[in-house]
């Protein structure tokens, strides 16, 4: 059984003027022939258009209809601080969603600035987790983030693809050396996988996502969701510990 | 079918270490005829002479299952190119560059030395792209202007974060394939379709797995043809000197 930790719902205009809607029963098909119990969501679309209506959207259409198959996490904007103060709000006391998503890169903000700390303030009020896209500078490099953790240090943080390609060692040792950073295996080659493996010390902080459904250069299909498992099963050196990575220790995160 | 693999490596280093009889093993699990084969890291950024050593000696012993990348740091200069120069007189079939490590944007003029060497011996030329800000789509698609009779093979389609540019820096350019390693399946299935004679297959073993590379790229349920091109036929016309 899998909790992919790092999922998205797929939404019009991402890319720009897409039309490609993915619907929860679609995305739940998928989950179940790849064996995934739950999936983490947040919506792309949402990043770069109004994020209320995304937000609510995925309220409407996946939360209240499948509360235990998937996980809402909220994006939020904030180059509309007032709004976002009521965004807050909205997400956490109304709809009951279970974490933050901050895409830096894509919604192009520089991370460390009153807004964002502003974020993280709510994240330890509201005592829920903060998911970072990582791994690609100049608005989401992996230390950026670990910046942000070792600055609230009661927030956990989630580097959302453990460094990606180049780095993947700072998200080492960013886990290495703060006690609530936690590395979501999605996206790293399988050699870089191994060397997470091999050199985190907290191997209960290690998550597993696949990025289904996100836009990108047009929507991912499905086609992702293996190419991710296999990249952790070709690199995880035991099964004890696959299990733990690809669902108790997220769990132990968040248990819905 | 017939299976090359434009991308593997050899050598013992410090992130990458695999042997040649590894490396066959895994070639004759998966059913992969030849193996381009660069040196591991170290030897792409410092010791060019040595790793170009090792790979002609593995081309040697098995010159059916081997094809040779020489590698040189254009930071060595003329010595970089004397090096260069050596290594293709001495059988090594094509050039691998990893600009991210080597410390160069590709579309730098520093290169130059090393593409009028490419032009001269008509070998292609390997570029790692993916990694911001040195070794990007855009950076090889700037230098293949410059070279438009070097073929140039673009490592990874710019892997995750530069997949979108990967397409787009082919654009009015006839000169540059599409190599798949760490790539995802979707770009590998959309490439595949779109344009299949500028896809080729690679693994980049052992940063990757050859079995791994393989199913992503038949995942897809890819046309048999454009398979075909992708696994041995592109990568065969690109070393065939473009004809």
């Amino acid at each position: 059984m899998i909790i992919d930790t790092h999922g998205h719902t797929k939404d019009v205009n991402y890319p720009i003027n897409s039309t490609d809607i993915v619907d929860a029963t679609t995305m739940i098909d998928a989950m179940d022939r790849f064996d995934i119990e739950q999936m983490w969501i947040s919506p792309t679309s949402g990043m770069v258009n109004d994020c209320h209506e995304h937000n609510k959207k995925q309220y409407e259409n996946f939360k209240k209809l499948y509360p235990k198959r998937f996980v809402n996490f909220a994006v939020l904007n904030p180059y509309y601080p007032e709004q976002m103060k009521e965004e807050v709000r909205i997400c956490f006391e109304e709809y009951g969603f279970s974490g933050i998503k901050i895409h830096s890169w894509l919604q192009s903000f520089f991370l460390h600035q009153p807004g964002v700390y502003y974020i993280m303030e709510q994240a330890a009020k509201y005592q829920v987790p903060v998911l970072f896209h990582d791994g690609t500078p100049p608005y989401a490099d992996s230390l950026q983030i670990a910046g942000l953790a070792e600055r609230y240090p009661e927030v956990q943080v989630i580097l959302g693809h453990a460094g990606l390609y180049d780095q993947t060692r700072s998200a080492i040792e960013a886990c290495n050396l703060h006690e609530n950073v936690w590395l979501c295996l999605m996206g790293n080659t399988i050699g870089e996988t191994r060397e997470v493996f091999r050199d985190v010390i907290r191997k209960d902080h290690l998550l597993f996502g696949t990025d289904y459904c996100c836009g990108g250069a047009g929507r991912i299909p499905e086609s992702i969701i293996p190419n991710r498992i296999d990249t952790v099963r070709f690199a995880c050196p035991d099964d004890t510990l696959y299990d733990q990575v690809m669902y108790w220790n997220a769990k132990k995160l968040i248990d819905v | 079918m017939k299976i090359i693999d434009a991308l593997s490596f050899i050598g013992q280093g410090r992130y990458k270490s695999q042997s040649v009889e590894e490396l066959l093993q895994k070639m004759e699990e998966n059913g992969v005829e030849k193996a381009l084969i660069a040196p591991v890291d170290e030897y792409v950024v410092a010791y060019n002479e040595e790793g170009n050593q090792l790979v002609e000696e593995a081309c040697k012993a098995h010159p059916d299952r081997f094809i040779g990348y020489a590698v040189a740091n254009p930071w060595f200069g003329e010595k970089a190119v004397t090096g260069l120069k050596r290594a293709l007189e001495n059988g090594l079939s094509a050039v691998y560059f990893d600009s991210s490590i080597q410390g160069f944007p590709i579309n730098d003029h520093i290169v130059d030395g090393l593409m009028e060497v490419c032009r001269e011996y008509k070998v292609p030329a390997y570029f790692h792209t993916g990694t911001p800000s040195f070794a990007l789509p855009f950076n090889l698609h700037y230098l293949a202007i410059r070279y438009p009779d070097v073929r140039f093979l673009l490592g990874h389609f710019g892997a995750n974060d530069y997949v979108s540019d990967a397409l787009p820096s082919l654009y009015q350019r006839d000169n540059i394939w599409l190599e798949t390693s760490l790539a995802l399946t979707p770009a590998m299935t959309r490439f595949m379709r779109e344009i299949p004679d500028r896809v080729i297959f690679g693994s980049c073993s052992p940063r990757s797995e050859i079995a791994y590379e393989l199913k992503k790229l038949r995942y897809g349920d890819p046309a048999p043809e454009a398979l075909e091109k992708a696994v041995a036929k592109n990568i065969e016309f690109v070393l065939g000197d473009g004809k």
